[in-house]
Parts: structure tokens; C-alpha cells; sequence
């Protein structure tokens, strides 16, 4: 009686240590997992400093040379256009962590000049209440790019004067809408073009989907919805 | 600002020193100007301290912020002169005592403006680095002086991409009341940054208590 007791005991014993074992190697998975991630976000990071230093020690002070050697205001005009854009660039990809209304202000800022120059009105409609969830990088770049590249098309291809951007939280997810008043040109969302696969490519990385359709005003409206809260 | 003091130009280009040269003599007519290609003859041709500092970040032989840190607290009054404006690039002078900046590639009589603004205290904010002293000031750093209410909403407003003009309406206040909350902003700022760095000195027993 007293050896099966001690046998069950033993047994349980070792059952509990196989648990334990086992949580531990999962544990140890997981650790070196988040490692792995930890090791390759700032490899990615550092990748970007380096080509941040090169863009900014070598064109940027080229640039800024053409700007002040330009024989005329319209080649000094061309290159600070050319600096502006190189701003842009490395600002955005230097792509600092923030909340989704940090990068809604920077997208806001950036188009609202692109759309100036251009002559379009931007109406933008973007609700208080709108939930401020914490980005990382990659989502805010992905979000950025996103709606740069659906600018660019309205800019490029729509004939609008005006292009209406909305954002609205609904059941637990953000849905963006760029409604433009144009000639309706990129509704068919053509399977082709460079563009469209790259807005595809990001929208799927954000766990969303990207949708093109004729908007209520004749225009195009582009559609994109994502998850609000990023996967932990 | 007087026009009686000297103004530091600092710059590894040449022809950059040419065109803040040019800004400077039509922002402040009359001021004698002092051109340096490097920290080292910088430093050489700050004593006495200029009344103005023009200072690129990336000079050949360190960084702008270090020249900032040396000039401010002596009265000099220190303005960044950049080709890149991100929070990134900008915060670490602004908190070594810039009190603003430009971009050089603007035309001179554009710089010329901007940089009569900066004396008359109207110093630029844009969103990203208003975001930025947000959270530098939340929670409270040690060592500095907290925002005031007023100094936070102006910020917050800025940081959601409205401009001076556009704070003051809202605020019901005139657009000088506004740049000078700006101002406030960017002093406490680098007051806090030096307390802070004398916190640290006496944490490692660097100065005596």
C-alpha cells in the first residue's frame, strides 16, 4: 500500500516535472523568437541609419549645392523640389513608432502640401473619437505609404478638385476612405500597375484589405479597412 | 535683436556659408560677420561669444550640438541651419539650446525673414517635434520646469498641424502671445537638459554636492 502510494506519488512527481520541462522549452521558444524579432528590428533599424546618413551627408548636400549654384529661379526651384521630396523620403523612413493619430497629423501635413501644389482642396474628416492605438513602425510606414501612393494617383491621373479623406473606427477596425470628385479613372482598380500591387502588398502586411470603387460624386474612392489593434 | 554683435556662421560648405551670409546681412544690414568651416575655428572665434550663431549640425569635425552647448549659456543666441527638419534630427539641439531653425535651402530673402522672426522671438514649430516635447515633458523630466497649462494646449494644438495663426484664433490670443508660449517652450527645454545633466554629474560624483 505504502509502495503504490509511493509509486503514484513518483509518478505524479514526474508527470508534473514533464509539464514543467515542457513549459519551459515553450518559454524558451518563445524568448528566443522575440529575440530573433528584437535582433532583426534593429538590424532594420540600423540599416535605416546608415542609409539615412548616406542620403543626408551626400545627396542632401548635393542637392542643396544645385539649389544654391542655379543660374536661374527655375532650376533652383526644380532642385528644392527635388530636396523637399528627398525630405519626405527620409523623414517617413526613418519611420518613428507612434500612435495612429501621430501618423495621421504627419500623412495630413504631408498631402496637404502635395494637394496644395497641386490645386486640390483636401477635406479632411478625421473624428476625435477616432481610437489612438500605439503603430510600429512598419504599420505607420505601410499607412503612410498607403495613402501617399492613392494621392499620387488623384494628383497624377483623376482630374479632381477636390478629395475627401475620411477615417472612421467600426467594430474594432479603421476604415479609410479617399473619395475624390475626379473623372472616375482608377475605379476599375486595374489588376496591373505597380502601384496598385504595392497598396495591395501593404494593406495585406496591416492585415487589411484595399478596395477601389466609383464614389458617390462620379470620382474614385478608395477603401481601406484594418484591424485597429495590432496583433501582439 | 542689436545689430551691434557678431554673427558666427558655421557651415562645411562653402556655399552655404555664402548664402546664410547673404540672409544674414539682409535680416541684420550693418552686423559683422564671422564665416567657420568646422567646430575647432568655431570655437577659436567665439570669445568673445557672437550675439548670433548660425550652426549646421554635421561639421567635419563633430557635431553642431556640441558648439550649441558651448555658445548658449553665454548669451549667444544659437539657430540651427539644416537641409533635414525631422523631430529626429532637430530634438537633441533644440535640447542643447537652439532656440529655432532653419532650412537652407530657402531662398535668403525667405531666411532673411525667418531669422528676423527667430530674434523677435517667433521661433518655428512644426508637428512632429511639437509631438516630440509633448512627450519629453510627460511625465515630468527631472530637473525641469513643468509646462504650464496654457504652454501644453498651445503645443497639443500645433501637434495636431495647425499653425501659429490658427492656434491664436482658436485661443482667442494674438499670434505674438502664441510664439511666445513657443519660446517658453524651447527654454525650458534646454534649462531642463543642463539640470539634468548636472543631476547626472552629481549621481556619479562627478561635481561636489
Amino acid at each position: 500500500m505504502a509502495a503504490l502510494a509511493l509509486a503514484l506519488a513518483a509518478l505524479a512527481w514526474a508527470w508534473r516535472l514533464r509539464r514543467l520541462l515542457r513549459e519551459e522549452r515553450a518559454l524558451a521558444v518563445r524568448r528566443l523568437a522575440a529575440g530573433a524579432k528584437l535582433a532583426a528590428a534593429q538590424a532594420a533599424a540600423e540599416e535605416r541609419e546608415r542609409i539615412h546618413a548616406d542620403l543626408h551627408d551626400d545627396l542632401g548636400a548635393r542637392l542643396l549645392g544645385l539649389v544654391h549654384a542655379a543660374e536661374n529661379p527655375r532650376q533652383a526651384e526644380l532642385a528644392r523640389a527635388l530636396l523637399r521630396d528627398l525630405r519626405r523620403v527620409v523623414t517617413r523612413a526613418r519611420g518613428t513608432p507612434g500612435r495612429l493619430g501621430d501618423v495621421l497629423v504627419d500623412i495630413r501635413a504631408e498631402i496637404g502640401e502635395r494637394l496644395a501644389d497641386a490645386g486640390i482642396a483636401l477635406d479632411w474628416q478625421v473624428g476625435e473619437d477616432l481610437p489612438d492605438p500605439m503603430l510600429d513602425s512598419g504599420h505607420a510606414l505601410h499607412l503612410q505609404r498607403i495613402v501617399r501612393e492613392a494621392v499620387s494617383n488623384v494628383i497624377r491621373h483623376a482630374r479632381a478638385r477636390r478629395l475627401r479623406i475620411r477615417a472612421r473606427a467600426s467594430q474594432g477596425r479603421l476604415c479609410l476612405e479617399l473619395t475624390d470628385d475626379g473623372s472616375g479613372a482608377g475605379a476599375d482598380a486595374p489588376a496591373s500597375g505597380q502601384g496598385l500591387r504595392g497598396m495591395r502588398a501593404r494593406a495585406a502586411e496591416l492585415e487589411g484589405v484595399i478596395d477601389w470603387k466609383t464614389g458617390t460624386a462620379g470620382g474614385t474612392k478608395v477603401l481601406l479597412t484594418m484591424p485597429l489593434q495590432a496583433p501582439a | 535683436m542689436s545689430t551691434a554683435g557678431a554673427v558666427l556662421i558655421v557651415d562645411d560648405l562653402a556655399s552655404s556659408r555664402d548664402w546664410l551670409a547673404r540672409a544674414v546681412t539682409l535680416a541684420f544690414p550693418g552686423s559683422e560677420l564671422v564665416l567657420a568651416a568646422d567646430l575647432r575655428s568655431a570655437r577659436a572665434a567665439s570669445d568673445p561669444p557672437p550675439a548670433l550663431a548660425l550652426i549646421d549640425l554635421g561639421l567635419p569635425d563633430g557635431s553642431g550640438e556640441e558648439l550649441i552647448e558651448f555658445l548658449q549659456p553665454r548669451g549667444t543666441l544659437c539657430i540651427v541651419a539644416t537641409v533635414f527638419d525631422d523631430d529626429a534630427h532637430l530634438f537633441p539641439a533644440l535640447r542643447a539650446g537652439a532656440q529655432g531653425y532653419v532650412l537652407k535651402d530657402q531662398s535668403p530673402e525667405a531666411l532673411a525673414e525667418l531669422l528676423t522672426g527667430i530674434a523677435n522671438g517667433q521661433p518655428p514649430l512644426s508637428p512632429s517635434i511639437a509631438r516630440r516635447l509633448l512627450r519629453h515633458f510627460q511625465p515630468e523630466p527631472a530637473g525641469a520646469a513643468p509646462l504650464t497649462p496654457r504652454e501644453t494646449e498651445v503645443l497639443g494644438l500645433i501637434a495636431k498641424g495647425l499653425s501659429v495663426a490658427e492656434v491664436a484664433g482658436l485661443l482667442g490670443l494674438s499670434r505674438h502671445t502664441v510664439a511666445g508660449y513657443l519660446k517658453d517652450v524651447y527654454r525650458k527645454l534646454a534649462v531642463g537638459s543642463r539640470a539634468e545633466a548636472a543631476l547626472e554629474a552629481m549621481r556619479r560624483g562627478l561635481i561636489a554636492r
